[in-house]
């Protein structure tokens, strides 16, 4: 079998160690079971853990990081396995720790807007617990029913909502940290200056790689007296766009603004029967959110700048039951383009929101030219582009022709001024185009820094920064529903 | 000393990149050097480190001279590095260097209709990097964030003379490990910030400012609470009897609550705080805007001793529940400066800030009352030993404005 | 966009499932939450997403059958939470369904299981016999010694014994004269175990629709739909039984069938897709399964008939083969709230599976009380006064851990709850007696 163990140090000796640390029902061996664990959203690449611990608490953490660490044995964090870069995928850690298990919310402090939980809790879940008095938690990536926190804090993850209320980053304000000897950190906390280094705001999208989260404090937020809901179609991705730019320069900030291309309109079309007229050539879903006083003249003034920048229909939702339908066609968006091919890959680039036109444009040449098809369903308001490329996994040649496409269109955003990646993570998926982006100084400060909490390269081994002089070889792309 | 540096130095630089300190920076820095390119900080750097002499970012020098007892040898202005390197008013994001003061980065953006929504006091004084060096931040944190919430691109000369970048021009951006985060509030002791990449916003179309006067501190921020939570405050500022502005009434606190949104936005949250808060005093339009800017710089009653303290929000008013005490609160956000006598209660004010689960620092002190307080408050244990890591991860030759930051670092 | 010539598709290694149907899944994982069983264990082996990648692992012969991927495999209830949560179609329930049918014949389980199963499998789809099994216990009961008798019992069996309601006067004729001129007319499956233990949710439908103006016809050689066959593997069973059901139905002339248990119904609306290569009765399954209703949706609008006044508060579970395999959620509580005086609640999670799941109770005891427990925590988080519901898997095990914890709150089918409120009749009548 192909999970085979490249660490070292694991012995049945371990597995007793292990067990008696967390108790049996908590350590994983057998290697049928370890198979489900050998990726996360991100299919590609694979490779089992020889063990899989479910500690319960922040002091099983740090035991089993002290017995790893004087064994010298690697190990990667995994939360719900939703991640869409292989951030989790063993790469050169044969014990994997899951923290799903750790799913309670420790505290709710409501006056303060803090809440505290373990990393195993569900993204939605923090929302759902403080809901009903107002208030909710910002980041909300589509996996936010499955996905945990301790794993968008390792991804610092995004979503539709960013856009106003910004990602992870911005709402993690402490998390308790055992180190990979073991060790248990306070950084941060619910106060929100800093006292010495932001070390907690280092933390954030380390993916993994400086130990395992087992507390996090968190920032909530009231939620919106109302919000107003609109459809807007237009001929094309270019006055779409334009019509973004209007919107965000005239003041407002729309709680989202997201996009969708005529292909992926045909899609959700065909499977939801949404109501989009045929012939489309792009829609924005634009959500403005605030105080329920001036809401409408916001929605009307923005309907009116997407008019004058000629959209053909703007259409408000009427109620909440027709909000939820807009939202739900769009998060679904992936799962209907899921039914036009057996597999597709999403890419997660990022271009600055101007250059949008150009860079679907320029998608659209690399499709023709690698004779794929390639939709796009992306986050309009902050450049965020999700191309999806439809492929067979099954015939090697469009496999590979679909991995090549997805690397040129990488390239070109950086070649436009943008990133590899606004929200799923380097991974292991993007390792490769690292050295695109930063020189060799910034990557050395970046390993300086990782090292930092991770000297013996422990934790997570492999990721986020590509071994100088090496270069991870990719087989073939993903197939998920991504943002 | 001085005079033997500046020799030294003399050898790297034209005559024109080296002066004396001046006024107060004498405090902070022996000589002072102006590099005009990341190639020149980059000599200094590595000239700094074969010869262990210390350097630090100064700004205009008004952090510094608080956290140091004695000047570093070589003191870094940027002042020939503060352009605007590139501003996309469409991709709302800008470049800037350092050296820029927050005032003349506003003068440019403004023309545009968009602001950087952080807003410390004095932006003319402040650069960009002394923004980031010491987070500082202003009243409308309570609604657009910090500094960390803007920044999306740092370079920064750090050891070896290397320039690096951390992040990038894209306003969403998660590739590579946060150099942001760990350049904001590192006072200078892991590099030299070079350059800054922002994301900006649109300047709210409508703003006004509703100002209440209450007699107990204590009335004041329930009031202030209660605004907070049932609208959508720009800002809530509390200003106790002793900082004077134009619209200080004696002996009483004053709350200043900012609004925007559109007209309807403005009009009904004015609305509710009159229901909420009977007698408040409205200012629209020109008034406002100059009104903002007096409480962005109001100023703390001469003191000895000025601290600033993060606590939570709903704790804040126990920290600050002495008499007499003269403060200025973002009250919401749980954050305060104080104008303070003495040491001893400084020390009460630390021991009430860790109880609200926040910390104090040191904001001025006089020399006297130097080494009887330490400027920042301990990290825990465990924290202090990775910043320990880091700082000696980031500068190996321990150059960048050592010995006073958190822990002695 | 040009098209390419796809080359030779790599084929399974094992007939294990429909191979295609796989590949919808794209490993997001947003099933999870959605699953009881990962709720509980938190493990992937134990999600919809793990299930699938085992079934594909076992299909492409990297994995054994062996009693690790049986266990995991086994423990899914089959309540298809995960096919709502899917944003890709994945036909999770199909998928179950096949790897076990492929498990029964390719893998030998141990003796105890062995016998578990054919026990189940040879009383609970025969009305005759489970009478006859159960009539013990309706001697007991009918001398008052029942709760003694549950008392004296070990805690296993007695958990069992807890699930079965009250048998004395469950059967009691009660049937209305159709309306000779009705709508319809309408065939109420009578299902097997719930004919046995549940006949007075039959009896109410059939007044109910009587009421509202149908014309209800009988159903006399039908046999169980087939689900518990089809759900624990036993597919050749599950074929003879829902071929002698479409028959039977065809026979009838009923427009419209429904079964007050949303398993059977949704295994008959399915029958259509079972028997699609039947070479005899694929064209006749599909009309039947397109006669498969839900009594909330007969007696939706101008139908329902006049209800009295009922002040209480409701709240409404959903069944998981009405919820997740039917879509069916809305009717059933418009049809409660449009009763005057009922005040219906939410209650959190309410198509989680309350752990019934056909005989899941029976074979895995702890995890099915694990989920009664939960479900009885939402309940009473509620206040109300009545759980309603729409299968009597549901109401027995939601019963028990309610009467188990002494609440006061009454489970009543769909079907009884209506009835009593339009008929004005006695709660006593309809509702589960035993406190």
């Amino acid at each position: 079998m192909e999970d085979g163990l490249r660490g070292s140090g694991i012995d049945s000796g371990l597995r007793a160690d292990l067990e008696a640390l967390v108790g049996a029902d908590a350590v994983v061996s057998r290697r049928s079971e370890l198979k489900v664990y050998e990726c996360d959203g991100w299919t590609i690449e694979k490779n089992a853990p020889d063990l899989l611990v479910m500690p319960r608490s922040t002091e099983q953490v740090s035991a089993i990081l002290r017995l790893l660490h004087r064994r010298g044995v690697a190990f990667v964090p995994r939360g719900a396995g939703t991640g869409l870069s292989g951030g989790c995928l063993p790469l050169a850690a044969p014990v994997m720790i899951c923290t799903s298990r750790m799913n309670r919310i420790v505290s709710i402090d409501l006056s303060n807007r803090r809440v505290e939980v373990q990393p195993g809790v569900v993204n939605l879940h923090v929302t759902d617990a403080v809901r009903p008095q107002g208030y909710f938690y910002a980041p909300d990536p589509s996996s936010q029913s499955a996905c945990t926190i301790g794993g968008n804090i390792a991804e610092n993850s995004g979503g539709p909502h960013t856009l106003k209320y910004g990602v992870t980053a911005n709402h993690v304000l402490g998390v308790e940290l055992v180190l990979p000897d073991g060790e248990v950190v306070e950084l941060g906390g619910p106060a929100e200056e800093k006292l010495g280094y932001d070390l907690a705001g280092a933390v954030v999208g380390s993916e993994g790689t400086v130990g395992i989260v087992t507390r996090a404090t968190l920032r909530l937020m009231r939620a919106p007296q109302s919000y107003r809901t609109m459809l807007a179609l237009f001929d094309d991705v270019d006055t779409a766009t334009r019509a973004v730019s209007k919107i965000i320069a005239d003041g407002m900030v729309p709680g989202a603004i997201e996009m969708m291309d005529r292909l992926i309109i045909g899609a959700v079309e065909a499977a939801f029967h949404v109501g989009f007229p045929p012939g489309a050539g792009a829609a924005l879903i634009v959500e403005l959110d605030g105080l329920a006083a001036g809401l409408d003249d916001h929605a009307s003034r923005a309907a009116e700048l997407m008019r004058s920048c000629g959209a053909r229909s703007v259409e408000l939702a009427r109620d909440e039951a027709q909000r939820q339908l807009l939202w739900k066609a769009r998060k679904r968006a992936f799962g209907a383009v899921g039914r036009l091919a057996s597999n597709y890959a999403t890419q997660d680039g990022v271009v600055p929101r101007t250059r949008l036109p150009d860079i679907l444009r320029e998608i659209t040449a690399i499709a023709a030219r690698y004779r794929l098809r390639i939709g796009n369903v992306f986050h309009a308001g902050d450049g965020n582009i999700h191309p999806i490329v439809l492929y067979e996994e099954r015939d090697a040649d469009e496999t590979r022709r679909a991995i090549e496409a997805g690397r040129e269109i990488l390239k070109a955003c950086l070649a436009m001024g943008g990133s590899l990646t606004g929200e799923h993570g380097i991974g292991v998926e993007k390792l490769a185009e690292m050295p695109l982006l930063f020189s060799p100084d910034d990557l050395r400060v970046m390993a300086e820094l990782r090292a930092v909490f991770d000297p013996d390269n422990r934790s997570n081994p492999g990721k986020v920064l590509p071994r100088p002089g090496s270069c991870v070889e990719v087989s073939a792309p993903r197939r998920q529903v991504p943002l | 000393m001085s005079s033997v540096l500046q020799t030294e130095l003399g050898r790297l630089f034209d005559a024109g990149r080296l002066r004396e300190p001046r006024g107060f920076e004498s405090a902070a820095a022996e000589v002072v050097v102006e590099p005009a390119s990341l190639d020149e900080i980059g000599e200094l750097v590595r000239k700094c480190e074969r010869d262990r002499i210390c350097v630090a970012p100064i700004g205009a020098c008004r952090t510094l001279r608080c956290l140091r007892s004695a000047p570093v040898s070589a003191g870094v202005s940027l002042i020939q590095m503060a352009g605007v390197i590139a501003h996309e008013p469409d991709d709302m994001t800008v470049v800037v260097g350092a050296g820029a003061t927050l005032a003349a980065l506003e003068a440019v953006l403004a023309r545009h209709g968009q602001h950087l929504p952080v807003d410390p006091p004095f932006p003319d004084q402040t650069t960009v990097g002394a923004m980031l060096g010491a987070a500082h931040s202003g009243l409308t944190r309570l609604s657009a964030g910090t500094v960390r919430d803007f920044l999306i691109g740092v370079q920064f000369v750090g050891h070896g003379g290397k320039a690096v970048r951390g992040g990038g021009r894209v306003v969403k951006n998660v590739a590579g490990y946060d150099l942001m985060k760990v350049m904001i509030g590192s006072f200078g002791t892991l590099g030299i910030i070079t350059e800054a990449t922002f994301k900006l916003r649109p300047l709210p179309e409508l703003y006004a400012i509703a100002i209440g006067y209450h007699c107990a501190p204590a009335e004041a921020f329930e009031t202030g609470f209660r605004l907070h939570d049932a609208l959508a405050l720009l800002h809530l500022e509390l200003l106790s009897p002793g900082i004077r502005t134009p619209l200080t009434r004696e002996g009483q606190y004053l709350l200043a609550a900012g609004v925007g949104g559109n007209r309807k936005d403005a009009d009904y949250q004015l609305e509710e705080i009159r229901r909420l808060q009977p007698g408040t005093l409205i200012l629209e339009g020109a008034d406002a805007r100059r009104f903002y800017r007096v409480l962005r710089d109001a100023e703390l009653p001469q003191a000895p001793l000025r601290m600033q303290i993060a606590a939570l929000p709903r704790q804040l008013p126990s920290c600050l529940d002495r008499p007499g005490l003269q403060f200025r609160a973002h009250a919401a956000a749980g954050v305060a400066q104080l104008a303070l006598d003495d040491a001893e209660t400084a020390a009460g004010i630390r021991r009430a800030a860790a109880d609200a689960r926040g910390h104090a620092r040191v904001l001025s002190l006089q020399p006297a009352l130097r080494g009887l307080i330490p400027i920042f408050d301990q990290p825990p244990s465990g924290a202090l030993k990775l910043m320990r890591r880091l700082k000696a991860a980031f500068d190996p030759a321990g150059i960048f404005n050592p010995g006073c930051f958190v822990g002695g670092i | 966009m040009q098209s390419n010539q796809p080359q030779q598709k790599r084929g399974p290694a094992r007939d294990v499932v429909d191979y295609e149907l796989l590949f919808d899944c794209v490993h997001c994982g947003l099933c999870l939450e959605a699953c009881p069983t990962y709720i509980l264990t938190r493990a992937e082996m134990d999600s919809p997403r793990g299930r699938i990648y085992q079934m594909k692992a076992l299909a492409e012969a990297r994995l054994d059958a062996d009693a690790d991927v049986v266990r995991h495999l086994d423990f899914c209830l089959g309540c298809r939470g995960c096919e709502t949560a899917c944003p890709s179609g994945v036909r999770y329930g199909a998928l179950i369904e096949q790897t076990r049918a492929w498990i029964e014949n390719n893998y030998r389980r141990p003796l105890s299981d062995r016998v578990r199963r054919w026990l189940i499998g040879a009383l609970f789809p025969y009305p005759s016999r489970l009478r006859a099994a159960l009539t013990p216990l309706a001697i007991i009961e009918r001398a008052g010694l029942r709760p003694l008798l549950q008392r004296a019992m070990p805690r296993g069996l007695r958990e069992w014994i807890e699930l079965v309601p009250a048998l004395t006067g469950n059967g009691a004729r009660s049937s209305t004269a159709p309306a000779p001129d009705g709508r319809g007319p309408v065939a109420v499956h009578h299902g097997c175990v719930a004919q046995v233990l549940a006949d007075s949710a039959n009896r109410s439908a059939e007044r109910l629709l009587g009421a509202a103006g149908y014309k209800v016809v009988p159903l006399p050689r039908t046999v169980c739909c087939g689900a518990l066959d089809l759900h624990s593997g036993n597919r050749r069973r599950a074929l003879e039984f829902a071929r002698a059901n479409v028959r039977a139905i065809e026979q009838s002339g009923a427009e419209y069938v429904i079964s007050t248990a949303s398993g059977c119904s949704t295994a008959m609306a399915e029958y259509g897709e079972l028997l699609k290569d039947d070479p005899e009765l694929a064209q006749s399954a599909r009309d039947v399964s397109a006669r498969v209703k839900e009594l909330s949706l007969l007696l939706a609008g101008e139908r329902q008939p006049a209800t009295r006044r009922f002040e209480c508060v409701v709240t409404y579970h959903d069944a998981c083969h009405l919820a997740h395999g039917m879509g069916i959620r809305e009717q059933p509580r418009a049809l409660l709230r449009s009763i005057p005086g009922v005040k219906l609640v939410e209650m959190e999670m309410p198509d989680l599976c309350c752990g019934s799941a056909g005989t899941y109770n029976l074979t895995h005891p702890q995890a099915a009380r694990e989920l009664a427990q939960r479900k009885a925590d939402a309940i009473a988080a509620t206040g109300v006064d009545y759980v309603v519901l729409a299968n009597p898997g549901c109401q027995f095990q939601i019963a028990a851990e309610l009467r188990r914890r002494g609440a006061r709150i009454k489970v009543m089918h769909l079907a009884d709850f209506v009835a009593m409120a339009v008929f004005n009749g006695n709660e006593a009548k309809y509702s589960d007696r035993i406190s």
